[in-house]
């Protein structure tokens, strides 16, 4: 973590315009927010360092000693689970003299093996001994002083498992409030109630910009038919997808609180889900199983909302659900980011028909993913190449400001305090940067 | 399995599949694919399968000729301006003797260069490259139809920036 000196150093009242911070002033954002290394600090400090970070799926680590290693900002952690079978975040961190433990994107063992000096951790973190422990005869030295790191809390919610460095704060359910819904709609999708993230491998991608460019654009529906003209003309030939995201679109935008948002695009979506799921004898498989596991009710709901792009869900602060994939933003420096993209596949429960089932579907899926997302897919390559713009741009300094003032007079106000505006307006991002202040302001 | 003496043909056939990609004659790159043809780029290295693990491409024809729409369409901002490249290719070996259709598998080493002109700085993307070739009795090339083209990019973990341009 960085020094609240640091912090200190970034005025960020000066840096974000909110009229309901100062009714006189218009929605916009400074560029420093995207350009300055101490406000990139500032940020490791008060908001990595501070709220719930997705660190990985219940999926990944089935068995005690399977484990991933991520990042919380630039925190290197590893999500395992102990012997015990329970889930444990550790600091990458050897207790001795510093080197990461694990280096390796996932596996499985039974210790962690620092290998600068033969250390060895148990999956809960305990040292098992030093090695050539002579040399430790002294009284006040023991094993049990260094045991690894953990963030302070780690919680999950439907199988989605977050960490925050900071012991105290909202709790994983406050944090999440209004999204939560949208994860179960999700999670429900699956016809057995089992998901699995990781496994399948991912999508990584990089860019030469502020990781909050990407973290606007999961759900900016301002862009779609400008960057991924090509892609979409293709893709639609009816032109529903065009329509989807045209300034005459029925879709909509919500700001769902807490920085959170959403891209609502089941007005257009919901109906063709509901007919492709009839189509196919997969299609009415898929909602025979949920019909018989969550009632018919709930599961033409979540087939109607979930059947593919439902909807875009940006879970503050870099935190992506977006058709099959969950995505998370890493922030590296002021001006460069990595981006990975887990397809969330089901498990079948064990019998040939679900376990078959289960197979047609994630088949579906991967080829759906891999259309438009990844590298080298039919959309994110243009997203990459307007963030690389975006971040060039931010170079002419004698123009300070970037606008997010789009629909803001004519966004809605619902009895659960999310704000609904248009699909192409930018009460998204409106929300993130509300956040965004509160946090960094402390 | 390898023979030092390729088949003519064959070598002629990836040599000039590279040239029209980096030519950017994509309809008549197209045009070298059987009609059940598939162009793969695995996502991850050493044990892969496309059914549960994702790639980074997978396309069969349907879906590469949309690809090439796109990518023509003068619309893509991905690509704009678009990439020039130039393909080595080395190690081409035979790995599989003809079977009953006379199908053969050939591999080559191919370092793919990579620019745009602006931003990120030339990209340099080494590849082992294998193509699963069927005779074939007509077309532009009427030796040999790509049934199957499969990428392994050595970095294939690397977080790759825009990868729009065809591999
Ligand atoms: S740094 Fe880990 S054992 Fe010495
Ligand atoms: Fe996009």
């Amino acid at each position: 973590m960085h020094g609240s000196t640091e912090a200190a150093a970034v005025d960020v009242g000066s840096l974000v315009l909110c009229p309901e911070v100062d009714p006189a002033t218009p929605h916009r954002v400074h560029r420093r927010l995207y350009t300055d290394p101490a406000v990139f600090a500032a940020e490791m400090d008060a908001i990595f360092g501070r709220t719930w970070v997705y660190v990985g799926h219940e999926s990944e680590i089935p068995e005690p000693g399977a484990f991933t290693s991520t990042l919380i900002g630039r925190t290197p952690v590893i999500l395992t689970r102990t012997d015990a079978g329970e889930i444990a975040v550790l600091l990458n961190r050897c207790t001795h003299r510093a080197a990461t433990v694990c280096q390796e994107r996932r596996g499985q063992n039974r210790f962690f093996r620092c290998p600068y000096h033969g250390w060895s951790f148990r999956p809960d973190g305990t040292l098992v001994g030093f090695t050539y422990a002579d040399g430790y005869d002294d009284p006040d030295v023991s094993a049990d002083d260094f045991t690894l790191g953990r963030p302070p809390r780690v919680a999950s919610y439907r199988g989605f498992v977050f960490a925050s460095l900071a012991a105290d704060g909202p709790s994983l359910t406050e944090h999440l409030g209004n999204a939560a819904a949208y994860i179960d709609l999700l999670v429900d999708l699956s016809p057995s109630g089992r998901l699995v993230v990781g496994a399948p491998g991912e999508s990584r991608y990089s860019y030469p910009g502020n990781w909050k460019i990407q973290s606007e654009n999961g759900v900016d529906g301002y862009h779609a038919n400008f960057v991924h003209l090509a892609f979409l003309e293709g893709a639609a030939p009816d032109n529903k997808a065009l329509r989807m995201f045209a300034g005459t679109s029925p879709c909509r935008s919500v700001d769902l609180g807490h920085g959170h948002a959403l891209l609502d695009q089941r007005p257009v979506m919901a109906d063709p889900f509901e007919r492709r799921a009839a189509a196919t004898p997969q299609g009415r498989a898929h909602r025979a199983a949920l019909e018989e596991r969550l009632g018919a009710e709930r599961a033409r709901e979540v087939i109607r909302t979930s059947g593919g792009l439902g909807f875009n869900l940006l879970v503050y602060p870099n935190l992506l659900f977006i058709q099959y994939h969950v995505r998370v933003v890493q922030p590296v420096a002021v001006d460069r980011t990595e981006v990975v993209l887990f397809p969330i596949l089901f498990e079948g429960d064990g019998t040939l028909e679900s376990d078959e089932l289960a197979l047609g579907l994630n088949a579906e899926r991967l080829r759906g993913h891999e259309g438009f997302y990844g590298p080298a897919g039919g959309g994110v390559p243009g997203d990459l190449e307007m963030f690389r713009r975006v971040q060039e741009g931010l170079a002419v300094e004698q123009v300070e400001w970037l606008s997010f003032e789009r629909g803001r007079t004519r966004e809605s106000r619902e009895p659960d305090g999310s704000r609904v505006g248009h699909m192409t307006d930018e009460g998204p991002q409106r929300s993130f940067y509300r956040r965004w202040l509160a946090e960094m302001a402390g | 399995m390898s023979r030092s003496l390729l088949d003519p043909t064959v070598v002629d056939l990836v040599q000039h599949e590279a040239a029209l990609l980096d030519e950017r004659r994509l309809e008549d790159w197209l045009a070298l694919f059987a009609s059940d043809g598939l162009l793969w780029v695995p996502g991850r290295a050493g044990e892969v399968d496309p059914g549960c693990h994702v790639s980074i491409i997978y396309d069969h024809l349907p879906q590469l000729r949309a690809r090439v729409t796109r990518l023509l369409s003068g619309k893509e901002t991905a690509q704009d301006p678009p990439s020039r490249t130039m393909r080595a290719i080395t190690n081409l070996r035979l790995v599989s003797e003809p079977d009953p259709g006379g199908e053969v598998t050939v591999e080559s080493v191919q370092v793919l260069y990579e620019t745009r002109g602006v931003g990120a700085p030339l990209l340099v993307l080494p590849a082992r490259v294998t193509h699963r070739l069927r005779p074939a009795a007509d077309g532009p090339r009427p030796e040999w139809a790509i049934v199957s083209k499969r990428i392994d990019l050595l970095e294939v973990e690397r977080h790759f920036d825009n990868l729009a341009f065809l591999l």
